[in-house]
């Protein structure tokens, strides 16, 4: 009986680890261990043994299916490993094509940079002002103490719509609208971004471009205050190695004027094309508010005095992002504009 | 303003030692800004000077001639080189500019020696274009054929030593305020007060050898206001001729051309002083008087140049007893002009004002070295000394000429001194800066100010030349300036704090700019500007209100000749743009202005801001996996939608629209309250062919303005519920005049309370689906707050959606 029972466990094993697939491994199973199985039709027949060989045999036949079970769940996992290590290979994907993307869109260059300008001096607590593109001479420049006639209308051609209204030639008118719609020598902080207007079309000339002025006034304003601010802005826009200087200039509305350049952001200072050289990269224009202009807009330049500076949006964005064609800003091509 | 460093070495050592930009580095850093530092040698090499000899017709070159030119050897020996020259000017016994062998010209060309037609040429001769020399510095005489030098210029002389070509120019972009460095006595402070020097003025003295000038000139002023001061000299047995090479060289590096001896001394003397001058022939001044007046009606001068000048009564004017003679600061009249055959002059040195000059010399499109300086501003208490140098110089080029004794001089108004009272304290305090009280006053010496310190105040007294000082300011500048700028140390403003914001309209122009970008559009920016004729393009009709533009008197181009009144036209050009470069997916905006003309001639133009957007071309990125689907009506009508969303506009009406440029099929206009806040559609195939786009374009326009003045909703949370909702799928089958806005109504009015949601998800006609009917399928979501729901309770809102839909002949499929 022994030997019986030992063949057919030899028999069973060898056919459970001949499987090749989860299907056959269930036919071996049922065939032995099912209902109408071999070593079930055994252990059914136990009952018409002698009472002393039962518990004997019967352990001996549940050895061989204890064996069988062992030997179906040892397959079994290694059949289900290999099969999901087939589907895993099936399934391999080429990681390089694209990814799925929606549609991108882009806010302009300058756009960009207004937005980084603003969002600098909000936060200094500047208030963003507004005023009109289309400008009365009042504005534009008498209240900025340009009398008609003074050479340094010069310094910017002119758009005109009749003798007293013009296209504004800098965002400087904001700066008296703003004084006069205050309470006299009141503290005033304000930006002013917006769209100016010069009669010159070139290469490097638009007759439509950004401006955006900055306006301090309050008791004690100094010209260090003027370069401490301005300094903090440039080291914000172009890092915080970016050498700052002050040159000597004139504008009609402050006194003492300066130019302002920074160390050119291409070669560092070492000079190259860009900076012609020279290192340093102008920038923009400032100058403590001439009293005129506090007086012709209601302030005394006794009690308050006050800081002004206008840079060109186009210019830091030029510099910023390395542009070098100042027509690329309207042409609007859309390889362009999709780079930012 | 040029300046010759040699020059300039006459009134203040210069080193020329020292690298020429590192001073134009200083001097532009003090606000004397440097634009340019040019050397005047064009790197010339081995060309001097030599005098013919002998000229002989070439044997074999009707056209050639054979030169012996009398030379200096390298090593000073003289020796007669041959030269052969086309150049058909030359003379025997002409000094002329020969260049040797192995020389080279302004233009980099080298010469050798060589065979014309058989015989041996040992260089050639050089013309001013060869010496570098600008066409616009000599008279047209020099500019032909070979440069004759003077007669008495040595042999042998390295052509750069003769035209004081060693030397060394700074161009200077002066500030307008600056009047005085407009001169090189001007520029001499300047170049001094940096270099911790003084600046010598020229020694001027004039030997009055003459008759006296009472009695033979007559000075009027009879227009007080536009001018100021007017002062004649009298030079008489003058010979005018050229200038010698020295004074030629020194206006000519300046950037002068040098005239005649007269002309010269004049602009020398304008050059040194800053005195604007002018020489008439004394022979040509009728009645021997000049008077400063306003032009007649209709009085016409025939200027310096030969052209007719018609003159208008606000333009001042010098005239003799019976005509205009000059037009004051600008430029003197043909008839009175220095000629060679003139032997006596009459020197004028005047002071006009500077808006009239401005006026008048832009008027006749005439602005000279003098009308510039009187622009800005001449100084009165120079005339005197400049009409003096004039003479001193004429009388040295012209040993013979006779100087008049006396000056007629009109200045009946002399300016008042400025002073400036303030203390070392209050510049301190507008700099933020902490000055010795004796460092500013070493400053304000050296820049000659006046200063007088006492009582803890300083009494500045400011320099007849310095106009521009007029307040403490001023006087902080000149201080700054000097001590530099540089070395003002940091500080920034202490001030009540308070939180920066946008204007409301600049808030909502950006919430819209950024939605767009987010959904997938790019920005552009384009030109203010408008034709009108682009208004037609778009099939607006006349009388429109968009053809009321706001004129510009001087358009920048015959295609912008006015601004815009819709940002339509520009969008659509930066698409035609962008077509012809074959970016064929477009999806684009601008948010600006459009300009409306003012009501009333006191008032500005009303300025609308706007946004408008062009879509066409691939509605997602061009990728593989994605099938390429193109933008449609839906795209656009998404993205305003998002727009309106993100400002939370929700109490809107969708119409159709009758704006032009729009498919009348294919567009809606979005209304709150009766007023338009946003349109778009596919671009009328009509517009579309006018601009040549060709497949289908979308346009929206969102009007910000507008916007601005409707209720937005404050956003507020809505309760979500706990429990678990339940969803229908309901196909109907509607005539294809009940828009989905109906449906979706009815589903809303009948829904119940329990309605959560309803949304189309799909829309279909063609096969199985009657003709004049389509199918539109939504999914339904019910929810409670109180309990989850079961089908039943959703049977009656169901029916009550079915029965209120069959109302208007719609079927479930």
């Amino acid at each position: 009986m022994k030997e019986q029972l030992d063949a057919l466990q030899a028999e069973a094993l060898a056919k459970i680890s001949g499987c090749t697939s989860l299907q056959e491994l269930q036919d071996v199973r049922v065939a032995y261990l099912g209902k109408k199985g071999a070593v079930t039709a055994l252990l059914k027949g136990l009952g018409k043994l002698d009472k002393e060989e039962r518990p004997k045999m019967g352990a001996m036949v549940n050895t061989v299916r204890e064996a069988l079970e062992a030997e179906l769940s040892n397959v079994q996992a290694g059949l289900e490993a290999k099969a999901l290590q087939a589907r895993l290979d099936s399934e391999r994907i080429d990681i390089t094509l694209p990814g799925r993307t929606r549609r991108q869109g882009h806010l302009h260059p300058l756009t960009k940079v207004n937005e980084m300008i603003e969002s600098f001096f909000m936060k200094m607590g500047y208030t963003v002002a507004e005023g009109p593109e289309i400008e009365s001479d009042y504005y534009n420049f008498e209240c900025l103490n340009l009398p008609a006639d003074h050479p340094a209308r010069d310094m910017q051609d002119s758009f005109y719509i009749t003798d007293s209204v013009l296209l504004r030639t800098h965002t400087s008118p904001v700066q008296a609208r703003t004084l006069q719609s205050h309470e006299p020598n009141s503290p005033v902080r304000m930006i002013a971004p917006g769209k100016v207007y010069r009669w010159d079309y070139d290469a490097t000339h638009s007759p439509v471009f950004h401006q955006v002025e900055g306006l301090v006034v309050d008791k004690g304003i100094t010209f260090a205050d003027l370069k401490g601010t301005l300094e903090l802005f440039l080291r914000h826009i172009f890092g915080n190695d970016t050498k700052v200087r002050f040159r000597t200039s004139f504008f009609p509305f402050t006194e003492p004027s300066a130019e302002v350049d920074i160390s050119c952001c291409m070669c560092g200072g070492e000079g190259c094309r860009m900076c012609s050289h020279t290192g340093w990269l102008e920038i923009l224009g400032c100058g403590m508010v001439h009293p005129n202009v506090l007086r012709l807009n209601g302030y005394d330049p006794d009690k308050v005095s006050g800081f002004a500076f206008g840079m060109g949006v186009e210019r830091i964005a030029m510099l910023l992002y390395g542009i070098n064609d100042l027509r690329l800003f309207y042409e609007d091509d859309m390889r362009f504009l999709k780079q930012f | 303003m040029k300046a010759s460093l040699t020059w300039m070495n006459e009134y203040v050592p210069v080193d020329m030692n020292r690298p020429a930009q590192e001073l134009a580095d200083e001097l532009t850093q003090a606000g004397i800004p440097v634009e340019e530092v040019e050397t005047v040698d064009p790197g010339l090499k081995k060309i001097f000077t030599g005098k013919i000899t002998e000229i002989t017709k070439h044997p074999d070159a009707d056209k050639l001639q054979v030169c012996q030119v009398a030379c200096l050897d390298t090593d000073g020996t003289p020796i007669t080189k041959q030269i052969i020259t086309a150049a058909t000017n030359v003379r025997v016994g002409q000094i002329v500019p020969v260049a040797y062998h192995k020389s080279r010209l302004a233009d980099g060309t080298e010469i050798k020696k060589g065979k014309l037609r058989g015989l041996p040429s040992e260089g050639m001769f050089c013309s001013v274009a060869e010496l570098g020399i600008s066409k616009e510095l000599v008279v047209p005489e020099e500019a032909e054929g070979i440069y004759i030098l003077p007669a008495d210029t040595p042999i042998g002389m390295d052509i750069r030593d003769v035209l004081m070509m060693n030397d060394t120019v700074y161009e200077f972009e002066l500030t307008p305020n600056r009047a005085d460095c407009f001169s090189m006595v001007g520029l001499s402070r300047e170049f001094a007060v940096l270099t911790n020097q003084k600046a010598v003025l020229p020694e001027i003295t004039v030997d009055e050898n003459g008759e006296a000038i009472d009695g033979k000139v007559q000075v009027t002023i009879a227009d007080g206001d536009l001018c100021s001061r007017f002062a004649a000299r009298l030079v008489t047995g003058v010979t005018v001729a050229p200038s010698p090479m020295w004074l030629q060289n020194r206006l000519r590096n300046s950037g002068i051309r040098p005239i005649n001896n007269v002309v010269d001394v004049t602009n020398y003397a304008m050059l040194e002083l800053g005195q604007p001058m002018h020489a008439y022939d004394y022979a040509h001044v009728k009645g021997h008087s000049l008077t400063a007046r306003r032009a007649n009606e209709g009085e016409v001068l025939k200027t310096l140049d030969g052209t007719d000048r018609e003159l208008t009564t606000d333009m001042l004017v010098i005239a003799d007893e019976q005509r205009a003679v000059g037009v004051a600061g600008v430029m003197g009249g043909y008839d009175s002009e220095v000629t060679n055959t003139t032997t006596d002059v009459l020197l004028e040195a005047a002071v006009f004002n500077g808006a009239s000059i401005r006026r008048t010399a832009r008027a006749l499109g005439m602005r000279s070295e003098a009308s510039g300086r009187f622009e800005r501003g001449v100084n009165p208490e120079y005339s005197i000394m400049a009409i003096n140098r004039a003479a001193q110089l004429l009388q040295q080029l012209c040993p013979d000429a006779k100087i008049g004794k006396g000056i007629v001089d009109v200045y009946p108004n002399p300016a008042a001194p400025t002073t400036v009272t303030t203390t070392a304290d209050a510049i301190n305090a507008y700099l933020g800066t902490d000055i010795d009280e004796q460092r500013m006053v070493d400053i304000l010496t050296t820049l000659s100010f006046d200063v007088t310190c006492g009582n803890g105040s300083m009494v500045i007294g400011v320099p007849s030349w310095r106009g521009d000082v007029t307040v403490m300011p001023d006087i902080a500048e000149e201080v700054a300036r000097i001590y530099g700028y540089d070395n003002i140390k940091v500080t920034t403003p202490w001030a009540a704090l308070n939180s920066g914001v946008l204007s409301d309209r600049k808030q909502m122009t950006k919430t819209i700019a950024h939605t767009l970008a987010n959904n997938g559009l790019s920005e552009m920016i384009t030109f203010s500007f408008m034709h009108k004729d682009s208004l037609a393009k778009l099939m607006i009709p006349e009388g429109d209100a968009r053809y009321k533009a706001v004129q510009i008197l001087n358009p920048i181009s015959e295609e912008y000749p006015v601004m815009r009144t819709t940002l339509v036209p520009s969008i659509l050009d930066a698409a035609v743009r962008n077509r012809a470069q074959k970016n064929h997916d477009i999806w684009a905006f601008e948010t600006a202005a459009v300009y409306e003309e003012a009501a009333d001639k006191d008032s500005l133009p009303t300025e609308r801001y706007m946004a408008a957007g062009f879509m066409t071309g691939r509605a997602d990125e061009a990728q593989w996996s994605v099938a390429a689907r193109q933008t449609d009506f839906y795209d656009v009508k998404g993205v305003v939608e998002a727009v309106l969303a993100a400002l939370r506009v929700e109490n809107y009406t969708l119409t159709t629209t009758d704006e032009p440029y729009y498919h009348p099929g294919v567009s809606a206009a979005y209304k709150v309250d009766g007023v338009t806040i946003a349109t778009l559609g596919e671009l009328h195939p009509q517009v579309a062919k006018n601009y040549d786009l060709e497949g289908k374009c979308y346009l929206f326009e969102i009007n910000i303005s507008a916007l601005l003045e409707t209720v937005r909703s404050q956003l507020q949370y809505t309760p979500i519920s706990k429990f678990p909702g339940i969803t229908r799928d309901l196909a109907i089958v509607a005539p294809r005049s009940v828009s989905a806005e109906t449906i979706q109504q009815i589903i809303v009015a009948n829904g119940g309370d329990k309605l959560e949601s309803a949304y189309v998800f799909d829309v279909y006609e063609g096969e199985h689906i009657a003709e004049g009917f389509r199918s539109l399928a939504y999914t339904i979501g019910f929810r409670s707050t109180e309990g989850t729901l079961t089908d039943a309770d959703v049977d009656e809102p169901i029916q009550a959606i079915i029965n209120a839909l069959a109302e208007k002949d719609c079927k479930l499929r």
